[in-house]
């Protein structure tokens, strides 16, 4: 495995979103490891160095380890991602910084694009060996059929403002490939389940246990998820395999699951795993009801206005769907864990960390 | 926009077995030659043969070229540098010595007699390095033809190929880029290739040839000016190159092809396995009227030779290593070529007599004894809404309920778009591929073989060139 | 994706017989736009014509229908007496099974 190491003989890895819910599910896999994987894997860093923001609660990040840098600044700062990464030549750079529900659509830009240049930029000129940056599904859009998976090669499609902003990002990562001063791997990750989650994915737990999970439509549409540990098994492993560099990975659960069988999944694991009764009910909307929010959500988008719930709502009924065989065959990544345990171990997390639903 | 305006003492458009050839000789005979193909030059190795990538990279119009009637058939030429011989099987037979006599009779062909062309074919024979598959590597697929020929007592032989063998049966296929291309090239011939020649006129002393050269995903005019012009652009391309400069009413009006019918066949044994090799075998017992042989029968031509069987795909994935598939290959039908306004391919049709659809269908059940004869357990026509058959009486029921455009037909094999002679009624070229009526225009491909042959076409493409080009050659028109 | 792609992408998952595709329709597309130009342009008008045909019979268009309805559709087609259904939906069926066939392992 190749040893990345900076100027001190110590390997480092530089995460930026550290305090999101990825973010912390990474810095928990190079901490403690990963289940399951090929033991190189784990431990092959020596330190760690976090980007938060001003002002926010670290107690979590602290708790995975004491012994982690961390370093408050905003991406959106090009003096804070200098300070951020200076001095660490040789050191690998995970980006998992962006917006997903910003306030205006502006945010999206500035943080998810310039951002992300932002931190490139930096990367480069402190002579950092590769970057590993967290994209999304979203520059490719929505599966035409349902049965139809993205692989690496679907071209750009991007949903709405979130996907176009994703889309910059990626081709501002390929002109920085291109000048061959820092190594890049994009990583594209689907909706993400797992420990360290939000508390308002509680919410969605709770809507499952009251007769209200939520289906637009006959609920067969397709949507692949990752669980957090798959999900950083991919990052690590696009961290450390020479064929990486260059190259863009869709990392996900080893199978795209319908809407139906996510909800089922869910209420099943409450039932049998936690005892919690369910209503064995579904709030279900017509199809038109993701279409409608759809033409809501555009015309919002189009005047610069963001609404979370009218975009959520516009993706119910959508096929998101990928195949992650190129990263199974060139990084030899293996999901490890699927929905049902997945499901388990983040209601047990949501438990644990915000009492009971 | 950039265009190309040079002085060529002859070009040659297309770089099938006739182009190649002909540039070959030529520009080894001292002459200035610009070879033009509106293909890609790709090396024979560019992709694996008879595969997905070989359709998309090296047929024509991507393999979907169908001759429309009742019924239609397909076909498929090669558009690479190269031609038809970079996607074939390399299959070589001489012209049918009856044949010859029959054309110069029927066409008025000059100085042409089968004792003619023998040293050509010979010639040839030496620069294509015609070989037979080394022993102990024949495909067992093709044997099984042969066995079943041998057990009914039917003429069956094996076919020589155009390649170079090694001791195991591996080796590398003589297409024109592997063999007359690089002669051209070694003396002093300009291949220009991505470039398609859509109009010829004339020039003060010389021809204008006009046309549009790929760049990218664009494209860019293309001029030339030459002395002479050798068009070896394939049976449908050269009529309708003819036809569009409005050098030729004739050309295009009638041609023939190898309208072929397959079979699936399934043995109890082991015939197939993963790059088996070529089949060599051939039944001539039926000859000229039709002749049977084995094709490719990689899993994904089975696939496809299955499509109308139900259930046709789970049997394929059960058992394609016992499973190859054969065809019977008439001479019947013929064609018309025609330019169409507005659109840049030919509108080509194809019609059967009734007596010409018999043929088709008493070729396949003949194709049938011989299978069953070989120990074939159940066989499957390549007929839409097809059935498994069990043995020789439900084929002579099937062949009875049959209409025509339930048939698949296909070929590989065009020509006689463009024949050769001295009949004014007839010909379109004269007895030594001169175009009628305009000075410095030959043909030199298959267009100008005057009939149907009967037999796998390259080993007379490439006579008839040799003998043209030797004769151009001597100073004669 | 344009209407035309995407009835083409419903239509090669559906003659695929597989639960997902993920490639197979790149080299379906391909061939449309690589065969003789008359022939690709009918092809093309005759896509979208069965694209807003089903529209307006099923008040979604193809690619959004169940997989279940899609085949039934195309079975309705290929038992057509109009020569042009059962000719539409062979051609896409041909390309679809040799696509399908290629990236298959068939080792396995």
């Amino acid at each position: 495995m190749t040893q990345f190491v900076d100027s001190v003989n110590i390997r480092t890895a530089i995460v930026t979103g550290a305090n999101g819910w990825l973010g912390k599910g990474l810095v928990h896999s190079i901490v403690h490891g990963l289940d399951g994987v090929d033991q190189s894997l784990n431990k092959s860093f020596d330190k760690i160095r976090v980007l938060v923001l001003p002002g926010e609660d670290v107690t979590a990040l602290q708790g995975i380890s004491k012994n982690i840098e961390i370093i408050r600044g905003d991406v959106r700062s090009p003096s804070d991602c200098e300070r951020l990464v200076n001095g660490f030549e040789g050191a690998i750079l995970f980006h998992t910084a962006g917006i997903i529900h910003p306030r205006t659509i502006k945010d999206f830009y500035e943080i998810n694009l310039n951002g992300t240049l932002n931190v490139l930029n930096a990367a480069k000129n402190s002579n950092l060996k590769r970057a590993v940056i967290v994209s999304s599904n979203s520059p490719i859009g929505c599966n035409p059929v349902a049965g139809h998976l993205f692989d690496e090669e679907s071209p750009f499609n991007p949903y709405m403002h979130y996907g176009r902003s994703k889309m910059l990002m990626e081709q501002g990562i390929i002109r920085v490939q291109e000048e061959g001063m820092l190594e890049t791997v994009r990583i594209r990750a689907p909706w993400f389940y797992g420990p360290f989650q939000p508390e308002r994915q509680s919410l969605f737990f709770r809507m499952i246990r009251d007769g209200k999970g939520p289906l637009v439509g006959d609920g067969k549409n397709l949507r692949s998820m990752a669980y957090i540990d798959n999900l950083t098994q991919g990052l690590l492993l696009a961290a450390s395999k020479p064929i990486a560099n260059g190259k863009v990975y869709w990392i996900a659960d080893e199978r795209p699951y319908s809407m139906n069988e996510i909800i089922d999944t869910i209420e099943s694991v409450l039932e049998v795993d936690f005892g919690i009764m369910c209503a064995h009910k579904r709030l279900r909307l017509p199809s038109i009801a993701s279409d409608v929010a759809w033409i809501i959500d555009k015309s919002l988008q189009g005047i610069g206005l963001y609404n979370q719930k009218i975009h959520v709502l516009s993706e119910m009924n959508k096929n998101i769907a990928c195949t992650a065989k190129l990263a199974e065959i060139e990084l030899g990544y293996q999901p490890r864990v699927d929905l049902k345990i997945g499901m388990r171990r983040s209601i047990e997390w949501c438990i644990n960390n915000y009492g009971n639903l | 926009m950039s265009c190309t305006k040079e002085i060529a003492d002859i070009a040659v458009i297309g770089s099938g077995p006739g182009g190649a050839l002909t540039a070959a000789l030529l520009s080894e005979a001292g002459k200035k030659v610009v070879l033009i193909d509106k293909g890609p030059h790709l090396p024979l190795t560019s992709c694996e043969p008879f595969t997905i990538d070989e359709m998309t990279q090296k047929y024509s119009f991507g393999g979907i070229t169908v001759a429309m009637g009742k019924p239609p058939v397909s076909y498929i030429e090669g558009s690479s540098v190269g031609g038809g011989s970079e996607v074939n099987s390399g299959l070589y037979h001489r012209t049918p010595e009856n044949l010859v006599a029959k054309w110069v009779d029927e066409f008025q062909i000059k100085d042409l007699s089968y004792e003619d062309l023998v040293p050509i074919f010979n010639k040839n024979e030496e620069d294509l390095t015609i070989s037979y598959v080394p022993a102990g590597n024949l495909p067992k697929a093709s044997l099984k033809l042969h066995e079943g020929a041998h057990k009914l007592g039917w003429n069956s032989i094996e076919v020589p190929r155009w390649f170079k063998y090694e001791s195991d049966g591996s080796g590398i296929k003589q297409s024109m880029t592997e063999t007359f291309i690089p002669r051209a090239l070694k003396n002093g011939a300009q291949l220009i290739s991505d470039t398609q020649v859509n109009k010829i006129s004339p020039h003060t002393d010389e021809w204008h040839l006009a046309g549009s050269k790929k760049n990218g995903t664009d494209s860019i005019p293309f001029e030339l000016l030459a002395k002479k012009i050798f068009i070896c652009a394939g049976a449908i391309a050269t009529p309708v190159l003819l036809k569009r400069s409005g050098l030729s009413r004739l050309a295009g009006k009638k041609f023939h092809m190898h309208p072929s019918i397959k079979i699936v066949a399934k043995f109890p044994e082991q015939v197939n396995h993963f790059r088996m090799g070529v089949p060599v075998h051939q039944v001539k017992e039926f000859s000229p009227r039709y002749s049977m042989g084995c094709s490719i029968s990689s899993p994904p031509y089975l696939s496809l030779a299955m499509m109308d069987v139900q259930g046709g795909q789970a049997i394929v994935d059960s058992h394609w290593s016992n499973m190859a598939i054969y065809y019977a290959m008439t001479t019947g039908g013929c064609g018309v070529i025609n330019p169409l306004p507005l659109f840049k391919a030919p509108l080509v049709k194809f019609r059967f007599t009734a007596s010409e659809l018999n043929d088709i269908l008493d070729a396949m059940v003949d194709l049938a004894k011989c299978l069953f004869a070989a120990g074939a357990t159940e066989i499957y026509p390549s007929v839409q809404n097809s059935r498994q058959i069990k043995n020789m009486d439900e084929m002579v029921g099937l062949r009875h309920e049959l209409e025509a455009n339930q048939l698949n037909l296909m070929t590989i094999h065009l020509f006689s778009s463009c024949p050769m002679g001295e009949n004014r009624k007839n010909t379109v070229v004269n007895s030594y591929g001169a175009l009628h009526d305009h000075d410095g225009i030959y043909v030199n491909d298959s267009s100008i073989i005057p009939t149907a042959l009967g037999v796998n076409p390259q080993g007379t493409v490439m006579a008839l060139a040799r003998r043209n080009v030797e004769y151009f050659l001597r100073g004669n028109k | 994706m344009l209407l035309y792609e995407s009835t083409v992408v419903a239509l090669v998952h559906t003659l695929a017989a597989r639960p997902y595709i993920v490639n197979e329709h790149r080299f379906v597309l391909c061939q449309c736009l690589a065969m003789p130009d008359f022939l690709g342009l009918a092809m093309r008008i005759l896509t979208i014509f069965f694209a807003v045909y089903i529209f307006i019979t099923h008040l979604m268009p193809f690619h959004r229908l169940s997989l279940k309805e899609r085949i039934r559709v195309l079975a309705r087609l290929q038992n057509s007496r109009i020569a042009v259904c059962r000719d539409f939906v062979r051609f896409y069926q041909t390309l679809t099974l040799f696509s399908v066939a290629s990236e298959k392992d068939w080792m396995q």
